[in-house]
């Protein structure tokens, strides 16, 4: 699938920025969309895990609405008020729903309550796509999306209802350049049981499925939401049964939480790049034989989106990388 | 998997925040391991050790005192990296701090010099395990078993400095080793090394709390010395101190518990890799200084009662000035005085052996500390990538390891064999970290102005007299160390100012600056712009 219709001459550079894991923040997502200008780049790589985690309701009163913020209640007495709290709240990468005093109780019950989620999510995702064909219209940036382990399957639909932005599992994505782009969203199983997680046999399979229609995987570029196992870019803190990090005296234990799938998917093709998310608190780049893999992490919840220029040049391979926080 | 398992939701209306089923959110670390992971990086041994330096230096200081009145001043600049803590909660130390609030060159120049610092610190106390640590083990157990051969042993290891520079050494090795091993393995050994460290406070609580002056006085004399006699020689010899409390003294001896409890901060670059959902970590260290400052203060309380402060100075004068009338054989110093109040041999020799232990333990901390930071800065590209890389086995930073390992090695030999003046930087040190210090602090300040949307939207988003809380707090701290900078410049018993560590300070410094712009040039010729690296993306 290609993705524009104009390529540069051969030989200049391909400048990607690659984000992943902003959890439903939408600090986070203009800032990616605004990367694009910021750092010159030709492509735009979204990865997975789109979707927040927290829903806050504002409720209404008879003069606004109510809601609670860290912990404190707040009160939104007019429109530029409530606006101003919204914003406050998608910025945090939370969702907002505004209910009213009777939905209050649906809360509490846990069907209405996913229900309720799920719709805020839907519409916080739809408002996405739309910002990405409004403003990327008809620059020359190639824009690709996906879902990761933590959303929903069904809002793949909502991703690929944009006009501009291509929707990366669908099947090998060509990049400005020539390059070529396979993208697996799904994990090895977590400990929240997530919607979208594989055995590795099954990550295995999905991925080999995938390398198996590139031209040269070894021109390729992996986005593989997991990283590999037992790299620099999957160390995360070791949890006990009831999901406490377990500590030290000298610190938290920190373990290998990666795919062996996805580091033997690297190891066997050889590709130029590998692009990862999920451990937001092990960024950093791994040579795999002569595969850099790259895991840029995630501050969402602080509205910093953390992300990787990649410069990508046909005799050189990967000329240059950085990872920056924006 | 069924889609509805993306959405299985939890209320929890108490909180007002309805939360999904999803990845990453984790339960509060457990409030003891939250503790023992703080305090490990306060160490109280050091601390107690330290603070009954002070009526030495400042006749008339009490320990009790300085160490009360310390813990209090320094809850400012601790809760200043607390709330920087709750803004960017695994950005880790001042590096990200300074370098998101005020810019990427500062960050680096200001995390350089307090980093640079450290190397010395930990070639420094790899030093003191000779010629203090072991010189003072040996030779009290050498008095409580009558054994000569410990005694000499001690003797030579207080004088001998290729006896110094090899055990120095052999500490520095064995602590790359452990950073070298897989995290989990040094986490082992330093929990091990942790909790072994503490049994010398436990043991001189006890030992003190059973043993009045008179039992002191007693065991002064068991080991050759005279307790009023020492006295009387320390007031003939010169040394002005006295058994009257001194307010002025007490104040001005500050620093020197400074240099233990304005650390509480350390884990700030190290604890953060787990963000506490309840924000229980960010008052860890808070929580660690009380609890630190709590224990030593009562140490400080029972020394001065069984040892005396009076004595406390005049026999460290005493011991300075290599007086006769100090016939004790090791160093003048509290855990050598607690061990004088038993005669059982096997206590001492715990008691000393967990000296010891105090004193490797904050070796891999600080190594630790300081590898990650040179990781982050390779991380960034302002180092050569090769810094950055790790074991493909153990996941551990070598090359990171071994340039520390290789300076606090050259560090150690100059301190060793170079002229006094080296040794002197020490106290130098905590001069030249508090310019990094006041950096933070001046971030502190400003921070709520220059990063709006970070600041707006995070959980300390509160205001106080009409002015952001974290630029009150910081405001507090920049005094706070303004106030023990003005100190170690200007007071000449805290040995901070003499003019070889002005020269030292001046050219770390000056080297922390100029590295940025050269890194800066270097990648921009091949074609990395290092000024993205925290430039901000416009939100809108």
């Amino acid at each position: 699938m290609g993705l524009f219709g104009r390529k540069r001459s051969g030989g200049e550079r391909t400048r990607i920025f690659f984000a992943t894991d902003i959890h439903g923040s939408e600090s986070c997502f203009r800032k990616w969309l605004n990367a694009a200008e910021v750092y010159d780049a030709r492509v735009l790589v979204l990865g997975g895990d789109l979707t927040g985690k927290v829903l806050v309701p504002f409720v209404a009163e008879p003069e606004g609405y109510r809601a609670e913020i860290h912990g404190e209640v707040v009160h939104a007495r007019d429109e530029e008020e409530l606006e101003k709290l919204r914003s406050q709240v998608r910025m945090m990468g939370r969702y907002d729903v505004l209910l009213a005093a009777e939905e209050e109780p649906l809360l509490e019950q846990p069907e209405e309550l996913s229900r309720i989620f799920d719709q805020a999510i839907r519409e916080s995702l739809a408002r996405w796509v739309a910002l990405i064909d409004e403003r990327i219209g008809d620059r020359e940036v190639a824009v690709t999306t996906m879902l990761g382990n933590d959303d929903d399957p069904r809002l793949a639909e909502v991703l690929r209802s944009s006009g501009i932005a291509a929707y990366a599992e669908d099947g090998p994505v060509e990049l400005p350049g020539g390059y070529e782009m396979i993208s697996v969203g799904f994990s090895t199983p977590t400990p929240w049981h997530t919607p979208r997680e594989l055995s590795e046999e099954e990550l295995a399979a999905k991925i080999e499925a995938m390398a198996a229609q590139l031209n040269d995987p070894s021109k390729a570029v992996f986005n593989l939401h997991c990283p590999p196992l037992e790299s620099h870019l999957d160390q995360a803190t070791k949890l006990d049964d009831e999901l406490r990090p377990v500590t030290d005296a000298g610190g938290p234990v920190q373990i290998g939480v990666g795919s062996a799938a996805v580091r033997e998917s690297i190891e066997r093709h050889q590709p130029l790049l590998g692009l990862h998310g999920h451990v937001h608190e092990s960024p950093g780049s791994e040579k795999i034989g002569t595969t850099i893999s790259i895991n840029p992490g995630s501050d969402y919840g602080d509205g910093i989106l953390r992300g990787a220029i990649l410069d990508l040049e046909p005799e050189r391979g990967v000329r240059t990388w950085q990872i920056v926080q924006g | 998997m069924p889609a509805t398992d993306a959405t299985t939701a939890s209320s929890s209306p108490s909180s007002g925040l309805y939360a999904r089923q999803s990845s990453g959110l984790v339960r509060d670390i457990s409030p003891l391991s939250n503790a023992i992971l703080n305090i490990s990086f306060v160490s109280i041994p050091l601390a107690v050790f330290v603070a009954t330096q002070a009526p030495y230096a400042f006749p008339g200081a009490s320990p009790f005192w300085v160490t009360v009145i310390c813990v209090g001043v320094c809850f400012l600049p601790v809760m200043l990296y607390s709330l920087f803590m709750a803004v960017m909660p695994r950005s880790g130390g001042d590096y990200v701090f300074v370098s998101r609030t005020l810019h990427p060159w500062v960050g680096f120049a200001t995390n350089f010099n307090i980093v640079a610092w450290y190397v010395l610190v930990i070639a420094y106390f790899a030093y003191l395990l000779a010629p203090s640590a072991l010189a003072t083990a040996f030779v009290s157990i050498g008095v409580a078993a009558h054994s000569a051969t410990f005694t000499e042993w001690g003797a030579t290891l207080a004088e001998d400095k290729g006896w110094q520079f090899g055990i120095g050494a052999a500490a520095l090795l064995f602590t790359a080793a452990m950073m070298s091993t897989s995290m989990r393995r040094m986490l082992s050994i330093q929990r091990v090394i942790f909790f072994g460290s503490l049994l010398c406070v436990a043991i001189s609580a006890i030992l003190l709390l059973f043993n009045d002056r008179g039992s002191f006085e007693d065991a002064v004399a068991k080991f050759g010395g005279n307790y009023d006699g020492m006295l009387a020689a320390a007031k003939a010899g010169g040394y002005a101190g006295s058994s009257h409390f001194n307010l002025g003294n007490t104040l001005l001896a500050l620093p020197l518990a400074f240099a233990s409890f304005g650390y509480a901060i350390v884990s700030s670059y190290a604890g953060s890799e787990v963000r506490s959902p309840k924000a229980t970590g960010n008052r860890a260290m808070m929580w660690a200084l009380i609890v630190s400052g709590v224990v030593t203060a009562i140490l400080m309380l029972l020394a001065g009662r069984t040892f005396g402060n009076d004595f406390l100075g005049s026999a460290t004068y005493l011991n300075y000035m290599e007086d006769p009338q100090y016939a004790f054989g090791a160093p003048s110093g509290f855990f050598f005085y607690v061990s004088m109040l038993t005669s059982s041999t096997p206590v001492i020799v715990i008691l000393n052996l967990s000296v010891v232990l105090a004193y490797v333990v904050a070796l891999p901390v600080t190594f630790l500390i300081t590898t990650r930071s040179l990781f982050a800065w390779s991380f960034d590209r302002i180092l050569p990538e090769r810094v950055s890389e790790v074991n493909p086995r153990t996941r551990s930073p070598l090359i990171a390891t071994a340039i520390v390992l290789v300076v606090s090695l050259i560090y150690l030999a100059l301190i060793v064999w170079g002229s006094s003046n080296f040794l002197s930087l020490l106290y130098t040190a905590g001069l030249a970290e508090l310019l990094t210090f006041i950096v933070v602090a001046i971030a502190g300040i400003v921070f709520p102005f220059r990063r709006k949307a970070l600041y707006g939207s995070s959980a300390i988003n509160r205001k106080i007299f009409g002015l952001p809380l974290l630029t009150v707090v910081g405001l507090g701290s920049l005094a706070v160390y303004i106030f023990f900078f003005i100190s170690l410049a200007t007071q000449d018993a805290l040995g901070a100012n003499e003019s070889a560590g002005i020269r030292a300070v001046v050219i770390i410094a000056a080297i922390a600056v100029l590295i940025y712009p050269i890194s800066y040039l270097i990648n921009r010729r091949r074609g990395v712009d290092l000024g993205l690296a925290f430039r901000q993306l416009p939100p809108e």
